[in-house]
């Protein structure tokens, strides 16, 4: 590890995927650390590569997936090197996972608690260890009379719960990083709320850090210590999360905060950001959100932007770093 | 609210459905067992106005927008449209009212045939509704891709080509094809990121200042709501629990439902953050419904009346109304 602080560090990382004799590149040159204990948030909206760098860091992208280049390294280990045995070892001991929708990511057809038992395989525990343990997790998580539901199907919990479930389920391996990603997309607003806060206090009692993938600002606010913003499979924006909310530097970044419905009481005009994102196949050579960039120019579409550091900590991916300089965020620090 | 600007007057409404019963419940004459998704619902919608309807899944939502629109018989109470009792009209009696009562939906994929390019679509629709004749049809569509901000170039593909706003956009088009006086929208941005989110609200905005529509919005998105409502209903297990503007339901709400749902949502402010959730655990079930207030095992605020008496729907202030015990002082006296 470059520094020893650190849990995870992806330098420079490309992802592409062949689609019709063309490659779409849906990571391009991604590089972060995260350190141990910390909550770092990639927030985008779809497509911009946010779930195919989390998957690529556990190695769960599809084979037709192709890294032509980058470097991932988890404690001391190059993830990309790794062998299938190897990376047993770490899949769902050392890193964890959750997904959006716990219907599809869970087994249909094994229990709760199997799914549990799952976890683990490598462990010597006698059957009634493994029980109590699994019970103990769900307890945990919160799902009320544990000792019946881990015997259930997910189909027979509703949907808080089947999260709640697969959240167990994940920290059941003692991960030391959780990948989490969307887990409160498809939630309603009450249950989201239990999530958020849940996923909080089992990060500071277990000490995890967490990689939260979102498209939700809110969710960001209320559990990123930093956010990394992503567009078309670059990072544009990276901060400390009160910094990206007080002072956004990147115009995409604006964009997302304008499109917030009532983000402040003043009744503003939503402003949507005109056109859509490019395609991964056709990447422009110069910056990808040239086209809906209000403040764009030539050298914009000619050249891809370099990631500048504004202040200490905050990092944006614009020729014009100080274009927003007088912009007023969420919050006034 | 003066009776002229009514267009929708629902009084009273039910729809039940029955739960599927085992082999075994029958032989044991089991009690049947219901889902009580409308339970005595009475609002109105007036011209020109959205009014929109928040509340989590499974709190009968999207089934009162069905029975409204009437997809489903209502099993009692009364829907009328503009003043006219289309309570239990005959599936030829609904033809005329199908033209003005329009819905969108969250997942537009679904509805459109995926074997037909849109502007197929279109025709077979403008030319079953008679909207225009088959030499004008071109026109109109045209007029109408061009209403929706999508190019020309859409009318000649299939809906699998488009992305999610597009098809949202198309959905929206077909909705408006047929000139209807009242759309409703069901959780119809409720998928698509938040740019694009913000493009199709305020498309849909434009439009209904352009059109003079009435639009049912339904969503569990309070900031989407508190954006584009005139009005706001929130319901709760087959109930409203309250109802009035949009500034008097996030300025003063006054049930305790409807402060737990606007403060479960995330706060913008990462200074501002807490431990403990606004709320725990699910809503009951639909199913099992004990006497009383449906909120009161959630309540902050119950107390012994709540588990007993349902509380009545009151006006608080001019248009804000909301049912709950808390503010009805002279029920509890009579309990005591």
């Amino acid at each position: 590890m470059k520094n020893p602080e650190n849990i995870l560090e992806v330098e420079d990382l490309h992802v592409e995927f062949p689609y019709k004799r063309k490659n779409l590149k849906a990571v391009n040159g991604v590089s972060f650390s995260m350190k141990k204990g910390e909550t770092l948030g990639f927030v985008g909206e779809s497509g911009c590569g946010k779930s195919t760098t989390a998957k690529a860091v556990m190695r769960l992208l599809s084979e037709t997936a192709q890294i032509p280049e980058g470097k991932i390294t988890y404690m001391d280990q190059d993830i990309l090197a790794l062998n299938a045995e190897e990376l047993r070892k770490i899949r769902g001991k050392e890193i964890g996972m959750i997904f959006q929708d716990p219907m599809t990511a869970l087994n249909p057809v094994l229990t709760i608690r199997e799914q549990i038992y799952e976890q683990f395989i490598g462990r010597k525990m006698t059957k009634k260890e493994k029980e109590a343990e699994a019970i103990r997790m769900l307890e945990y998580v919160g799902i009320p009379d544990p000792k019946a539901r881990v015997r259930e199907y997910v189909y027979q919990f509703s949907g808080g719960m089947r999260q709640r479930a697969m959240i167990a389920i994940a920290l059941a391996g003692k991960p030391k990083l959780l990948i989490a990603d969307e887990p409160t997309t498809a939630l309603d607003v009450t249950i989201q709320d239990q999530v958020i806060k849940l996923l909080n206090r089992l990060k500071e009692e277990l000490g995890m850090s967490v990689l939260l993938i979102t498209h939700d600002l809110g969710v960001v606010s209320q559990m990123c210590d930093h956010v990394a913003v992503m567009y078309a499979g670059y990072i544009v924006e990276y901060a400390d999360t009160l910094t990206l909310f007080a002072r956004p530097r990147h115009p995409y970044t604006r964009g997302l905060i304008e499109a917030i419905p009532g983000r402040n009481k003043n009744e503003q005009p939503l402003q949507a950001i005109p056109g859509s994102t490019p395609s991964l196949e056709d990447l422009p050579k110069g910056c990808a959100f040239a086209d809906r960039c209000p403040y764009c120019t030539d050298r914009c579409r000619q050249s891809l932007p370099e990631m500048w550091e504004i202040e200490p900590g905050h990092f944006s991916r614009c020729h014009f770093p100080h274009v927003l300089d007088d912009y007023q965020g969420l919050i006034t620090l | 609210m003066k009776d002229q600007d009514v267009l929708i007057d629902v009084k009273n409404l039910y729809k039940y459905f029955p739960v599927k019963r085992k082999i075994t419940d029958v032989i044991l004459n089991k009690p049947k067992k219901t889902v009580k998704a409308v339970d005595n619902i009475s609002l109105q919608i007036k011209k020109n106005e959205i009014l929109s309807l928040v509340g989590e899944s499974g709190c009968g939502k999207s089934s009162f927008a069905r029975t409204l629109i009437r997809l489903y018989e209502p099993d009692r109470g009364y829907i009328f449209y503009d003043k006219n009792d289309i309570t239990h009209n005959a599936r030829y009696q609904m033809s005329a009212y199908r033209k003005k009562m329009q819905m969108v939906f969250q997942d537009p994929y679904s509805l459109l045939n995926p074997r037909m390019k849109v502007k197929d679509i279109f025709e077979e629709e403008l030319l079953f509704h008679k909207i225009c004749t088959k030499s004008e049809v071109n026109e109109k569509i045209h007029e109408l891709i061009e209403k929706v901000g999508l190019p020309e170039t859409a009318l000649e593909r299939y809906p699998s080509e488009f992305s999610g706003g597009q098809r949202q956009r198309i959905g929206i088009a077909r909705a408006l094809a047929v000139n209807p006086e009242f759309i409703i929208a069901d959780e119809p941005v409720s998928a698509l990121d938040v740019s694009i989110q913000a493009q199709i609200l305020n498309l849909l905005l434009k439009l209904q200042k352009d059109y003079g529509l009435s639009i049912l919005f339904i969503s569990h998105d309070l900031r989407v709501v508190n954006y584009i409502s005139d009005r706001v209903a929130v319901m709760y297990l087959g109930k409203i629990v309250e109802i009035g503007t949009a500034s008097q339901i996030y300025e003063h709400y006054l049930h305790p439902y409807t402060e737990v749902l606007l403060k479960s949502a995330p706060n913008l402010d990462p200074r501002k953050r807490s431990d403990k959730p606004m709320i725990e655990g699910n809503p009951p079930s639909p199913i099992d419904i004990l006497p009383g207030c449906r909120f009161c095992k959630r309540c902050h605020d119950a107390q012994g009346i709540c588990f007993e008496v349902e509380p009545k729907m009151v006006e608080m202030e001019p248009g804000h109304f909301c049912a709950c015990h808390k503010y009805q002082q002279e029920e509890e006296a009579l309990y005591k």
